[in-house]
């Protein structure tokens, strides 16, 4: 029981990765957009090494989802678990 | 998860149902070892985008004219692009590998857009397609490294810059080569679209009915969204691919 509660935290707390994601994204866009006013005439080049930026982040969270959707497949389904629940 | 928006799929992972779904076969029924529901699909479904671009590209290229029209004319803005892009990163050797590049990325676009269509099955969903595709480029990687360089300077490019540095680098060169790249390569993209793909089946699994008979589309910015990153992930494994090839010619000889 105790091994599928931290599971199932393990699980919720892959969430995380997205705060860091984010934080991430929104540095790249930061400075993209800071490049972009300072020389507009380079606006091509800067979006598109931006958007490959934000790509390698992204990644970051989808290994994290990637992680989840594994071990979700290890946790026992929740009318199991209330019934072993309801036993005690 | 209800068994409609699941499409039989026994991992717990919601999917899609793909027109292979209507045909009166039995999900579980095995050919040649190969299971209908998780190695067939993909496989048909590569198999369809490969005779779609076969044919178009012969189609389109039939009788070439000088001033082009029509298909022509959109498949040379197409080549245009692909070989400024090819170009940016390979320098003076992009000729010999824009077919490569090329082909990649427009079959890894095709493949990651047709899930958008009902019935049709994104083949990239399936780990064993991009593991593939990374192994071509895994290939790719070592053999032109090895010819351009020959093996001694293979070698001594795996030990990295100051040389007594050397112990410390090889077993990171090493890693970084044969398992980090390929498996990030991979990764990413199945990822990426098992995700997207995920999250679509589970917002057409939860879209309320309207008068309890028309279906309102709440998967509909998804979709959208879908498209964007579907097209990223297909340029950033060009980039990549050509970067790697790239770094293991050198970049003296670009």
């Amino acid at each position: 029981m105790i091994y599928f509660a931290g599971l199932a935290i393990g699980v919720a707390m892959l969430a995380f990765a997205s705060l860091g994601c984010g934080i991430g994204q929104g540095i790249a866009v930061s400075g993209a957009a800071t490049a972009i006013a300072r020389q507009p005439e380079l606006f091509g080049k800067i979006q598109i090494i931006m958007f490959i930026g934000l790509g390698f982040i992204e990644a970051l969270a989808i290994y994290s989802l990637v992680l989840s959707f594994i071990l979700m497949g290890r946790l026992p389904a929740t009318e199991a678990v209330l019934k072993i629940l309801g036993a005690h | 998860m209800t068994e409609e928006t699941h499409g039989g799929s026994e991992g717990g992972i919601p999917e899609l149902p793909t027109f292979f779904d209507l045909l009166p076969i039995d999900k579980h029924t095995e050919i040649f070892g190969l299971s209908m529901q998780h190695e067939l699909v993909p496989i048909m479904m590569s198999m369809l985008i490969i005779m779609f671009l076969g044919v178009f590209s012969m189609v389109a290229t039939r009788n070439l004219k000088k001033i082009p029209v029509g298909l022509q004319a959109f498949l040379e803005i197409v080549v245009e692009a692909l070989d400024n892009f090819v170009k940016s990163v390979l320098g003076k050797l992009s000729d010999k590998f824009l077919p490569f590049i090329g082909s990649l990325f427009l079959y890894i676009l095709i493949m990651n857009l047709i899930g958008q269509i009902p019935g049709f099955h994104s083949p990239t969903t399936s780990y064993n397609t991009t593991l593939a595709l990374t192994l071509l480029v895994f290939i790719a990687t070592q053999y032109y490294g090895l010819k351009h360089n020959g093996p001694v300077k293979y070698f001594k490019h795996m030990l990295g810059e100051p040389k007594w540095m050397a112990p410390m680098q090889f077993p990171l060169h090493l890693l970084q080569e044969y398992l980090t790249r390929p498996l990030s390569l991979s990764v990413r993209l199945f990822g990426n679209l098992m995700g997207q793909h995920t999250v679509l089946a589970i917002f057409i699994g939860f879209s309320p009915l309207l008068l309890g008979l028309i279906p309102i589309p709440i998967q509909f910015p998804f979709v959208l969204l879908d498209m964007l990153l579907a097209t990223l992930q297909a340029f950033i494994f060009a980039f990549l691919a050509s970067f790697y090839i790239a770094g293991a010619i050198g970049e003296k000889d670009l």
